[in-house]
């Protein structure tokens, strides 16, 4: 059946995914290579999950697949959430430590201030009225006034 | 300088608040006060208009959230020796005049909580205030504390205890946590009446509805 051959090339290439990722602790290797044989075998010998179904009391082969296949999802979204969750902790500690050093470093004069329209992001939502414009040219004034002093 | 406002940093968070943010700081700082801005990653000149009222800018260079600015800026009052902490809402719907008789509470306090429902309400709709009433209730039963307003962002704090009432939630749900946050940790709170004027523009900026089902979402699944 052409099914199954798409089934075990599918198995194929996630083992060989997996292998490809050297840095993998063997006890992950063993987990995932039990996973797919078994996997494989059962795609190879559909009866077989026939009978494991009835031996834990479900219906059909097929069932008891669907059912193993849902708990593994969620079992893999939580997981994945929780590590997103901790990258996102991260995160903020990196984000925070670098802004608290860099108000640091330009209170202790180690860093010039930037410059009044420096974080005017060139995608700002808003038009400029005239008042900004006017503080616009008032900064770059200033930046012109200073830029000799700064060359010297 | 008076040792009070020499021993306080007032710390702000705020997120494209440019057409405002120069009054809100420089009203403070005109009172004496030492005003530490975090700009949480906005897109407008928050930052320059913040530095030209006065404060002290830290910059988070990605947006993360009310919760992790508030927290920066605490972390930043505590490096630079702070002995209290207010903070303080960033589109102006606080009075910097309450910041005296917040501190002046933390006599016997470890915390003090600006209340609306104590103090006034200037411009709120019928419906605002109804809403903030349903929060009250709800943020209650979340906390286990007794209070007569929920999440007003106007709070002094001393420094010693500013690491037990660590802001780990980084959107909107810190001040629910702050709130568990005093009941498990046993602190002494009192509520100090102050006055919220609300405007076009911090109407604007507040929360909907709608934003506090994602809040009760990250209260119950981020740990």
């Amino acid at each position: 059946m052409i099914i199954r051959i798409l089934l075990i090339v599918g198995l194929a290439a996630t083992a060989w995914l997996v292998f490809l990722r050297r840095k993998r602790l063997p006890v992950h290797i063993v987990m995932v290579t039990g996973l797919l044989v078994t996997a494989s075998a059962a795609v190879v010998f559909p009866d077989l999950t026939q009978a494991v179904a009835e031996f834990v009391g479900v219906g059909r082969g097929s069932d008891l697949v669907t059912y193993l296949s849902i708990v593994a999802v969620m079992f893999v979204l939580v997981h994945y959430y929780t590590k997103f969750v901790e990258q996102q902790e991260k995160i903020t500690q990196l984000t925070r430590e670098l802004a608290i050093l860099r108000a640091e470093l330009e209170l202790a004069g180690r860093l010039p201030v930037p410059a009044p329209d420096a974080q005017h992001a060139p995608d700002a939502p808003d038009a400029p009225d005239a008042k900004d414009a006017k503080d616009a040219q008032d900064a770059k004034d200033a930046r012109d006034a200073a830029k000799p002093a700064a060359a010297s | 300088m008076d040792p009070l406002r020499r021993d306080t940093r007032v710390v702000i968070a705020a997120f494209n608040e440019g057409k405002v943010i120069r009054n809100v700081v420089s009203e403070v700082v005109r009172d004496g006060w030492s005003v530490i801005l975090v700009d949480d990653g906005s897109r407008d000149n928050t930052a320059a208009e913040a530095r030209a009222g006065g404060a002290v800018v830290l910059r988070h260079v990605v947006n993360l959230g009310q919760g992790a600015a508030l927290q920066t800026g605490i972390d930043c009052a505590l490096r630079q020796g702070a002995k209290y902490i207010v903070t303080f809402d960033a589109d102006g719907q606080h009075n910097y005049a309450d910041i005296p008789a917040l501190i002046a509470a933390l006599e016997d306090a470890d915390i003090a909580l600006g209340s609306r429902f104590l103090g006034s309400v200037e411009g709120a709709t019928q419906r605002r205030m109804a809403m903030l009433r349903a929060a009250v209730m709800m943020s209650n039963r979340l906390s286990g504390l007794r209070l007569t307003d929920a999440h007003c962002g106007l709070r002094a704090m001393r420094a010693e205890v500013a690491p037990k009432l660590r802001i780990t939630q980084d959107r909107m749900a810190h001040a629910s946590e702050l709130l568990r946050k005093i009941h498990t940790g046993g602190l002494r709170v009192v509520e100090v009446p102050v006055t919220v004027r609300y405007t076009a523009h911090s109407m604007a900026k507040g929360q909907t509805g709608f934003q506090a089902v994602r809040i009760l979402f990250d209260y119950f699944f981020r740990p």
